[in-house]
């Protein structure tokens, strides 16, 4: 399995999907310190970084693990390369898990570029406005506690994209997948029921402590019940031609 | 004689057609073998099944002795178009090969010689040409030094140089190799300068397998003449079996096929000879008899 997921590491050098990785934290963290130098009043710091995260919850995590699932299953699909891959010795379930694993490393690092872009973006704004735009103390470990656990609870999102994208060769149904859940996710996000949408278990964890925790348990429970379920679907599937 | 491919009985169809129907295939060991048929005859769903790419209906199949399951190690493959990672460089295709196979960082050196890539090994596998781009899929076929090799059409879409460059390659590779190759293709005359056994398929079933000198020396022999296109009438009057065109005459008879009772029957006939030789029958021959046969049953 760590020869699987080294193999997929090596697979993105000069790729679109670890250039998505920097890209769509670093656009998402230059937006909320432009946003920051232009106001004209003061802004708490954990409001300051909730906002930012608010933003990856709801619309960059699922669109990226919609975009990197997509991108990691071109790299087999685009050159076809499934029939060597499937033909050779050793369990078919490593090759799948190792790409999902690889995509959990490549949302783990765009959350974490995320805490690092959030931080230094206030800092650098208020710095620059001589200390007076943001109060209080930086949340430096709230941030990173928040953003894991919205990573853990994106993990059945991840899981449902990659699922898709890797069984289907077109990238149009994982993409058009990825678009309804996140705009379904937006709709339904003050909803009742809205806490079950796949899509919108990262935004709960801004939300009160009983619906983050539910919402927690869904995304990491649901990965371990579905994780096993996507390889034996995608392991026994024929490679017709 | 050790086998390194048996089926039995192999069956697979898609949607109601049959595409591979009972093939009975036997590949010796260390064998060049030339698994030949038209395009859609079920070469390629032949190779998945031998690859477990896909399921049989019905039928087994062993390789040196053992179930697919249990022999997957001991093949390596190069199916239809070379699948190839085109933002990595050579060495780095193969290196994820290499470290899916659990084996020596030597070994990418190893196959970059057979297929002689050094030289191109750091670029980027987009920049290649198709040649190479072959060569390079076959590198990664016999990492882990596989005892079985299945390709599938493994000259398509080259150029007359890579067709002969990957032609020599194949010659060497059992020597040097200790490999059995089976190489499918519908490019008779390719495969009949390197290979030792041929299988002919069509329309899934095997028509016709065995040593390639052994299935050339049936039928009798044969005498190639370049004639009038009208000495066809009169050599077939004389009881001969005649094929060919314009001309260019394959002529075969149900007893000898003596070029001087030939050159005879033509000139006392008043039709122009410019050349008459003893041949070996052709694989193309060969397999224009088989199917005919078959289409015939």
């Amino acid at each position: 399995m760590i020869a699987a997921v080294l193999v997929e590491l090596i697979k993105l050098r000069r790729s679109l999907a670890l250039m998505l990785v920097v890209a769509a934290p670093s656009a998402l963290c230059l937006l909320a310190f432009a946003i920051l130098l232009d106001r004209d009043t003061p802004l708490p710091w954990p409001m300051y970084a909730d906002g930012t995260a608010a933003i990856w919850a709801y619309f960059m995590l699922p669109m990226a693990a919609t975009a990197l699932s997509v991108l990691l299953a071109q790299i087999e699909h685009g050159p076809r390369t499934w029939d060597h891959l499937l033909a050779l010795p050793g369990g078919r379930p490593r090759l799948f898990g190792a790409k999902y694993a690889v995509l959990l490393v490549l949302v783990a690092a765009m959350a974490a570029l995320m805490w690092i872009g959030t931080l230094a973006g206030g800092a650098v704004a208020d710095g620059l406005r001589g200390g007076a735009l943001l109060t209080g103390e930086a949340p430096v470990g709230a941030l990173a506690v928040r953003l894991a656990r919205m990573g853990c609870a994106g993990m059945l999102v991840c899981l449902l994209q990659l699922w898709l994208a890797l069984r289907v060769r077109s990238f149009v149904p994982p993409l058009a997948l990825g678009i309804a859940g996140t705009l379904v996710g937006v709709v339904a996000a003050s909803a009742k029921h809205g806490i079950y949408v796949p899509w919108l278990l990262s935004v709960n964890m801004l939300s009160t402590p009983e619906r983050a925790q539910v919402a927690l348990a869904m995304g990491t429970l649901g990965t371990l019940v579905l994780l096993p379920a996507m390889l034996w679907d995608l392991s026994r599937r024929e490679r017709v031609g | 004689m050790e086998m390194a491919i048996e089926t039995r009985g192999l069956t697979r169809a898609f949607g109601g057609r049959l595409a591979v129907d009972r093939l009975d295939l036997s590949v010796p060991a260390r064998a060049v073998y030339g698994f030949l048929g038209r395009n859609g005859a079920g070469k390629t769903t032949t190779i998945r099944l031998l690859l477990g790419l896909i399921r049989a209906d019905a039928g087994e199949i062993r390789l040196f002795g053992q179930p697919l399951a249990r022999a997957r190690a001991r093949i390596g493959a190069l199916v239809e178009v070379p699948a190839l990672y085109d933002h990595l460089t050579g060495r780095e295709n193969l290196d994820c090969t290499r470290r899916l196979l659990g084996l020596d960082r030597t070994e990418i050196d190893r196959v970059l010689g057979i297929v002689d890539l050094h030289a191109a090994a750091g670029r980027r596998v987009g920049g290649y040409s198709l040649g190479m781009r072959q060569r390079l899929g076959l590198a990664r076929a016999l990492l882990g030094r596989p005892r079985l090799l299945l390709l599938d059409e493994p000259t398509n879409g080259l150029d007359p140089d890579g067709i002969a460059d990957m032609r020599r390659l194949l010659a060497r590779l059992p020597q040097e190799e200790d490999v059995t190759l089976l190489v499918s293709s519908h490019l008779l005359d390719e495969v009949e300068r390197v290979a030792t056994h041929v299988g002919l398929v069509d329309r899934g079933r095997l028509v016709m397998e065995g040593p390639l000198d052994a299935l050339r020396a049936t039928g009798g022999e044969a005498v190639e003449v370049d004639t009038a296109p009208a000495a066809a009438a009169t050599l077939a009057r004389a009881g001969f079996r005649v094929d060919g065109e314009d001309g260019r005459l394959l002529v075969r008879g149900p007893g000898p096929c003596a070029p001087d009772r030939i050159a005879a029957l033509l000139v006392k006939a008043g039709h122009p000879l410019h050349r008459l030789a003893r041949t070996e029958r052709r694989l193309e021959q060969l397999f224009a008899d088989a199917t005919r046969v078959g289409e015939a049953a």
